[in-house]
């Protein structure tokens, strides 16, 4: 046996970690980091392994340096020469949420129908100039947003520009194309009420902005059957693919020479939308009854996903609620996620996920939990919510955040495709060009107590709804038991079914 | 015999140089008592990868201790010697770093991503997981560690649809004997409940050493740094035996089985399986390319029949699962309204036969599906986290990190092998199909309602 079990003993009956069996191998003491310039040389401690290694000097937390220009046509360039052998752009543009009056997921199906083909090209000679380039491609559409990403090597990206200019601008939207995209959302949109952590999102989402608002309505799922027809992807496609409300992120080996082709590409595209994108109305709280089920009989676990509305990307509360996110629930050692998840073994995948839109967003806590501890992890969540509104955080508890928060920043920026998404958030969410700039300090100007008033602002009981999906018939007893007034029973659309005294 | 088309020669040799490039900055050395070190160094950010890779999974696992490897693996994160409890996600969640832990059927691996000025506190915690581990294990640790794992079954399968199936396929794919046969059924609370500390230590000191693990970074450090590293934290601990890749041979299914089940599912789901090469082995490749050539990209020939021509099918997914002992070749198909898993199956039955008989991949198939085995995994390399741990996959599952180039060149194939991998390994009449009907009463992850061997 490699270590002997007698060692195992003695450390449960002392209580205290016993030395390594073998003494360590001397060696000199190491520089750890090529750019941070560290430590040098020191005699080794003969226990260093008893203790945490202390963090080696860090050098100031690089940042993205931006050019922000604009194109004559109003469509705007930001552009981040990071290096590396990697190119990657993205092109982002209003999302379904300015638009309310039509379907969210519709501008979802125009967009992954864009590379179909254009009068020019076909969907085969598309993909053949990007997979010549070893372009990898994708389309994210989120209700502020509408995005297209492109990641390649540097080596010759321009062909890859000219396609994403070609289909933005001339994409045909072709009846095949359409009705093949169509039909997988459509049916991916319908397995997804498999999964009780969509439901449980969707239909907090609802709970708490409204039904029909602009951040309540899913961009995966269809309305009804999903019928939608050419003409209204045409119609989506001319109002969200416009120029002057377009950015393209550019990030990584970015040469002077591109930005100037991405300029000539661009540059001819002309205005085809005669809609104006609508600021989306931010959402009021409004009381109802604090729990929601969605009864899914048999089951043996709940999803339980418990939050509220919360400050915007560009609000000055935005910081705060980011280190409230820290503090609760976004990483195993966060107070509720060591509790449920580390200490209790209720879940094994939960946390707190705070998601800024540009006018409005939501916190919450999500996790799948047995049946049986529904009731108790719903008040274990409630628990902490108060805590933090009654009493602030310790200044060393707040500032180990902090430093997490910010030390993280080098890491979420690593690659090129990652700088583009990092500094996609200024269009999207209609920021400052600095803003990047700016996560720094303002993450370190936030006080204990600011952070304590905006817990007691947007989680106490009156202002926060706990959706749980499970067996109602099951949950009954607990859930009622918790006194929290009325329950709401709701189907897996979150269409109201009735209401429990 | 078809020929590769030129740009298909073109595409590989492209993806290969990158590859080469790669290659040349990884270098592979070995500490006294059998650790691998790997150190591939990249300046770009001040960022780096820290993992370490053990050569054991759900297959080393004993027959009556399914979960054994995850519930060591879940005790090693929790608490060791000189970490105090949930010290290794706390440790580098302080440092601004994320960390992450993952164990399959054949490979467990702890990681961290770190800003440089952390990666001593890496080595700290997975130095310690390797050599300090005992002195955290009691009773306490091994019942909490199997309390996780209940926790976490029964979100995957008690209360997934699709739960039932993914327990009863292994079990009809592999023979008697076969370690992956009871592998998925790992965190039966039932099968670890009695476990005492001796048996997670003597497992622990079986697999878990020098000899059958290797350490990877990628980044911001340099190579004489990263092995005086090395040697601080990970010198002193006691190699252990190596293990050998004792591997059992991959049986075919000699008969088709059907399972029929009725889940919470929202559309019927056919599932079909069979047996694949193991990874890396002849064929192994070929049946990747055949996955994207069957459902790779939009015109894809099951993406175009299924959901464009017939519409018969809403989602698609096609995949070579990887593994040591015999990969998995699985197609998956929910059907549209109006529509059963039987009428899908015929379907795809019919893509395959042509696939198999007269219609071979061309070259428009072989390009379209070799970009897309090839180009998101060599974009991903810019990423040290994603390299470190495909240099350690690469360590312990080819035998060396350096493989980029090799992994590369196995998919310098042509139509011809690629059918002749098809016919080989996916006869309609040697595998596992399961039809899943949608059911309001059914359990939730599923009732077998019938087993039938053709």
């Amino acid at each position: 046996m490699r270590r002997a079990l007698v060692l195992v003993v003695v450390a449960v009956a002392c209580g205290s970690p016993p030395k390594a069996k073998k003494p360590a191998v001397p060696s000199a003491s190491v520089a750890p980091s090529a750019s941070a310039a560290p430590s040098a040389s020191v005699a080794l401690d003969p226990h260093f392994r008893e203790h945490e290694p202390p963090l080696a000097p860090q050098a100031a937390i690089p940042m993205p340096h931006l050019r922000d220009t604009r194109l004559p046509n109003g469509m705007r360039l930001l552009v981040a020469s990071t290096g590396g052998g990697m190119f990657a752009m993205r092109l982002v543009f209003q999302g379904p949420a300015s638009f309310p009056a039509e379907r969210p997921a519709v501008a979802r199906l125009m967009v992954k129908s864009l590379f179909g083909g254009t009068p020019s090209r076909d969907a085969h000679a598309l993909r053949r100039v990007l997979e010549k380039r070893f372009a990898a491609w994708g389309t994210y559409t989120t209700s502020d947003a509408v995005m297209i990403d492109m990641t390649m090597p540097d080596d010759d990206v321009r062909p890859c520009i000219d396609v994403l200019s070609d289909v933005v601008q001339h994409s045909n939207l072709d009846t095949l194309t359409i009705g093949f995209e169509l039909l997988q959302l459509v049916e991916q949109g319908q397995t997804a009420r498999e999964s009780p952590s969509v439901v449980g999102q969707h239909v907090l989402a609802r709970a708490l902005f409204g039904d029909g608002h602009g951040y309540a309505r899913p961009s995966t799922i269809l309305d009804g059957s999903g019928n939608v027809d050419r003409v209204e992807v045409e119609r989506v496609s001319q109002e969200i693919l416009d120029p002057q409300y377009a950015t393209i992120v550019l990030a990584g080996a970015v040469e002077r020479s591109v930005v100037e082709h991405v300029e000539r590409s661009f540059g001819s595209w002309r205005m085809t939308s005669h809609t104006s994108a609508t600021p989306v109305t931010m959402a009021a709280w409004k009381a109802a009854p604090r729990l929601v089920v969605v009864d899914r009989p048999g089951s043996v676990q709940s999803q339980i996903t418990f939050g509220a509305l919360a400050p915007q990307r560009s609000s000055p509360d935005f910081y705060a609620m980011e280190l409230i996110d820290q503090l609760l629930g976004a990483h195993r050692t966060s107070r509720l996620t060591s509790a449920i998840v580390v200490r209790d073994a209720w879940s094994y995948a939960g946390g707190t996920h705070y998601d800024a839109y540009r006018s409005g967003g939501s916190f919450y806590w999500d996790s799948s939990v047995p049946a049986d501890k529904t009731a108790a992890a719903l008040q274990a969540i409630d628990k902490a919510f108060q805590e933090l509104g009654r009493t602030p955080p310790s200044q060393a508890e707040l500032d180990g955040w902090k430093e997490t928060y910010v030390r993280h920043l080098p890491i979420a920026a690593e690659t090129a495709r990652e700088t583009t998404h990092e500094i996609s958030v200024i269009p999207v969410d209609e920021l400052p060009a600095d803003t990047l700039d700016k996560i720094e300090p303002s993450i370190r100007a936030v006080t204990p107590e600011a952070v304590r008033a905006l817990a007691a602002a947007r989680l106490a009981p009156d202002h926060t709804r706990a959706v749980v999906v499970g067996d109602w018939a099951k949950l009954k007893p607990a859930l009622k038991a918790l006194g929290w007034g009325p329950i709401e029973i709701r189907d897996l659309d979150g269409k109201l079914l009735k209401t429990e005294k | 015999m078809r020929r590769l088309s030129v740009w298909v020669a073109i595409l590989v040799v492209l993806v290969v140089g990158r590859a080469r490039a790669a290659d040349s900055a990884v270098v592979e050395t070995k500490l006294p008592n059998g650790l691998r070190v790997v150190v591939d160094e990249n300046h770009r950010t001040p960022v780096v990868s820290v993992t370490v890779r053990y050569g054991v999974g759900a297959a080393n696992d004993p027959e009556d201790r399914n979960g054994l490897t995850e519930l060591v693996l879940r005790m090693m994160v929790n608490k060791t010697e000189h970490v105090p409890e949930n010290g290794f996600d706390d440790v580098i969640d302080r440092a601004g770093g994320r960390s992450g832990y993952d164990t399959n059927l054949d490979d467990t691996e702890l990681y961290a991503e770190v800003p440089v000025s952390a990666i001593e506190k890496a080595f700290w915690l997975l130095s310690d997981q390797m050599g300090h581990f005992e002195g955290a294990v009691d009773d306490a640790a091994i019942q909490h560690g199997v309390a996780v794992l209940a926790t976490e079954r029964g979100q995957r399968v008690a209360n997934s649809p699709m739960g039932l199936a993914r327990e009863l396929v292994p079990a009809e794919l592999y023979p008697a004997g076969h370690p992956y046969r009871h592998a998925p059924r790992a965190g039966d609370a039932t099968a670890l409940a009695t476990l005492k500390p001796a048996e997670v230590d003597a497992f622990f000191d079986k697999y878990f050493v020098p000899s059958n693990a290797v350490l990877v970074v990628s980044g911001d450090m340099k190579k004489d740094d990263v092995v005086a590293l090395a040697k601080k934290w990970f010198g002193d601990i006691a190699p252990g035996a190596p293990q050998p890749n004792a591997f059992a041979p991959t049986t075919p299914l000699a008969h088709e089985i059907h399972l029929d089940i009725a889940a919470r599912v929202e559309r019927p789901v056919v599932e079909m399986t069979w047996v694949a090469p193991p990874e890396y082995a002849p064929g192994d490749a070929e049946l990747d390319v055949v996955a994207n050539v069957l459902h790779g990209y939009r015109i894809a020939r099951l993406s175009w029949e299924l959901i464009t021509k017939l519409r018969v099918a809403g989602e698609i997914d096609v995949n070579e699962i990887p593994h040591r002992r015999g990969s998995i070749f699985r197609i998956m198909a929910t059907a549209t309204p109006k529509h059963t898993a039987q009428e899908v199956a015929a379907a795809i039955d019919s893509v395959l036969k042509l696939l198999e008989t007269t219609e071979p991949p061309d070259s428009d198939d072989m390009e379209g599906s070799l970009a897309s085995a090839l180009m998101e995994r060599t974009l991903s390399m810019e990423a040290s986290l994603y390299r470190a741990r495909q240099f350690a996959m690469w360590s312990i599952r080819a035998g060396t990190a350096d493989y980029w180039q090799s992994d590369m060149h196995r998919y310098e194939t042509d139509p011809t092998r690629v059918q002749q991998a098809a016919i080989r390994y996916l006869p309609l009449d040697k595998r596992v199909v399961v039809f899943v009907t949608p059911s309001a009463t059914a359990p939730v992850s599923g009732q077998l309602l019938g087993r039938k061997v053709k």
